[in-house]
């Protein structure tokens, strides 16, 4: 699986070095926002507050996690405040997603795109965290707030329901 | 049957299109860094663990703030580490807050119902949200599920409602003259009018980007012109029944967070830099106003207001959640045009969960101010008058 994300931990400090940094895992936390957001411009909205919130507290960062970890972290958090404020800001957004803007047209990344955006949030990020990502149970546990131990029913619920929701896509499987 | 294996949904999502950032990403990010860096350090009282001695003699600066936060959580003071900090435990709000008195003047029932007083919505989707105040205190609510502005008089007591068939008010401000302004959903798109007194409504143009605004707002200037402005956009317009005027943002300051006010000048909170800027016309550039401090990150249910004298009200929904300690609260601050502070109140803090979400806030031109709460699928709204004058 790949392990992509986790480099080596530098000394964090200044602007540059924060930013550099950054930068290694800002193509995850991209895929995070934007899954969870389903609007390129609310995911960089969310990670631009998941910076600025990370190098504010980057002293609090005490290197019990992996980096990368504690930053999906502040990210997921951040885009539950954003969908539970969406969620209370009316219909103002319900607009279909623009995601379409982004997604090439081929029908199965539309399915899946639509099967994952059909999940609750929580369910999608612990299928992008561990399907996708390689996240540890313990690490997805971290970034959800959650027991690990609570991490594998839910994942499983998780996978079922991204199983149900992706019709076309076993329809095409089993031949139909 | 073929079954999706864990494996292969991982290989599905690995292989969905992630957008890249738009342009000047990180170059706007880099100029909120600066203008953090720039900023004395806060919240000592957080230092964890092993540095518990040096965290005491570094908050000497900010006792006022520690001794605050001990005594708004019922909580004792804490000697090691930021685990061991107690839960937050409700408790009585002062009815009265610096140099301001509290009193409720509207506690609805949120539901599904459209019977008189019950507010169509739930805690977990509010849909009556913003307040509106009128001359003489009176309050106009927008139901958007129910399609209507209510009405209340400064007492709470339901004076009526206004029909809006098709449209989702969402926001409303009161004119001169009984007359009030609204911003309203009308399908996917934003429509705004004026209602005067009699009944009559005049639609108002919007400016051409409004109708795909995520979270326009609508507020008034001293010379009496409805202005809104959008979230993700550089829109700034000045709006009459008679067509618009735009204002263009600088480049660099894009219109990305919620919360503005209007005197003479354009003001708008930088929830993400931690600021309110202000420009004080339509050809000048954003310049910082007030610099917040960090206690507790600002959340997107922040708003601003100004009164007749030109004073900028700033409404605040704050958090702290690093995962041991998690409470939110409100509080709000009167500044005068030169930014500096003039008064402050902070509404009780409690845990994240149970606190009250602010989804609204309105100042009257003399000074009295207005927060709309939603709790335990109640709609309250509080008015906080100033004890002497202003």
């Amino acid at each position: 699986m790949s392990r992509w994300w986790r480099r080596s931990e530098g000394p964090l400090g200044e602007e540059h070095a924060f930013l550099e940094r950054i930068r290694v895992y800002d193509k995850a936390l991209r895929a995070l926002a934007f899954r969870l957001l389903e609007s390129p411009e609310a995911m960089d909205d969310a990670l631009q507050e998941t910076y600025l919130r990370a190098y504010r507290d980057r002293h609090r960062f005490r290197g019990e996690s992996e980096f990368g970890t504690w930053l999906y972290r502040i990210a997921y958090n951040v885009c539950i405040d954003k969908l539970r404020f969406a969620s209370r800001e009316t219909t103002l957004n319900d607009e279909a997603p623009s995601s379409d803007a982004v997604l090439e047209s081929t029908e199965v990344r539309v399915d899946v795109q639509g099967a994952l955006a059909a999940l609750p949030a929580e369910q999608r990020a612990l299928l992008l965290m561990i399907d996708a990502d390689g996240f540890t149970y313990d690490e997805a546990a971290s970034v959800l707030g959650i027991k690990t131990g609570t991490v594998a029913s839910r994942l499983s619920r998780a996978r079922q329901a991204f199983r149900n929701a992706l019709p076309q896509y076993l329809a095409r499987e089993m031949g139909e | 049957m073929n079954v999706l294996r864990d494996r292969e949904i991982g290989d599905l999502l690995r292989d969905l299109p992630v957008p890249e950032h738009g342009d000047g990403f990180f170059e706007e990010l880099k100029a909120r860094l600066r203008f953090r860096q720039t900023r004395r350090p806060t919240r000592a009282w957080l230092v964890p663990a092993l540095a518990t001695v040096t965290a005491l003699a570094v908050v000497g600066a900010n006792e006022t703030r520690m001794v605050s936060l001990v005594d708004s959580t019922r909580g004792r003071f804490f000697s090691d580490t930021r685990k061991q900090f107690p839960p937050v435990k409700p408790g009585e709000e002062p009815a009265e807050s610096g140099a301001y008195r509290k009193r409720t003047v509207l506690d609805v029932q949120l539901g599904d119902a459209d019977a008189p007083g019950v507010l169509n919505g739930s805690e977990d989707r509010v849909r009556a949200a913003n307040v509106g105040v009128l001359d003489g205190g009176e309050l106009v609510v927008g139901d958007q599920a129910g399609h209507r502005i209510l009405r209340f008089a400064a007492d709470g007591d339901l004076l009526g409602e206004i029909p809006t068939p098709g449209l989702a008010p969402f926001q409303a401000v009161g004119l001169a003259d009984g007359a009030l302004a609204y911003l309203a959903k009308n399908g996917s798109t934003t429509t705004a009018g004026i209602i005067s007194a009699d009944g009559s409504t005049t639609p108002i143009e919007l400016a051409p980007l409004a109708s795909k605004l995520v979270a326009p707002g609508l507020a008034l200037t001293a010379d009496g012109l409805v202005v809104h402005v959008g979230q993700s956009t550089t829109l700034v317009a000045r709006t009459t029944a008679k067509g618009y005027v735009p204002l263009p943002a600088g480049e660099q300051e894009a219109e990305r967070q919620r919360g503005y006010a209007f005197g003479d000048a354009v003001y708008r909170l930088d929830r993400s830099g931690s600021r309110i800027v202000r420009r004080a016309d339509a050809d000048a550039s954003e310049q910082p106003l007030v610099a917040l401090d960090d206690d507790g990150v600002l959340q997107l249910q922040s708003f601003l207001g100004t009164d007749a004298d030109g004073a900028l009200y700033a409404a605040f929904a704050r958090r702290v959640d690093d995962g041991s300690i998690r409470v939110a609260w409100v509080e709000c601050r009167k500044y005068d045009a030169d930014g500096k502070l003039v008064a402050r109140f902070t509404m009780r803090k409690e845990s994240i969960e149970s606190a009250p979400s602010m989804v609204s806030a309105a100042v009257t031109p003399d000074g009295r101010v207005y927060l709309a709460l939603v709790q335990d699928d109640r709609f309250r709204v509080l008015c906080f008058e100033p004890l002497s004058g202003k």
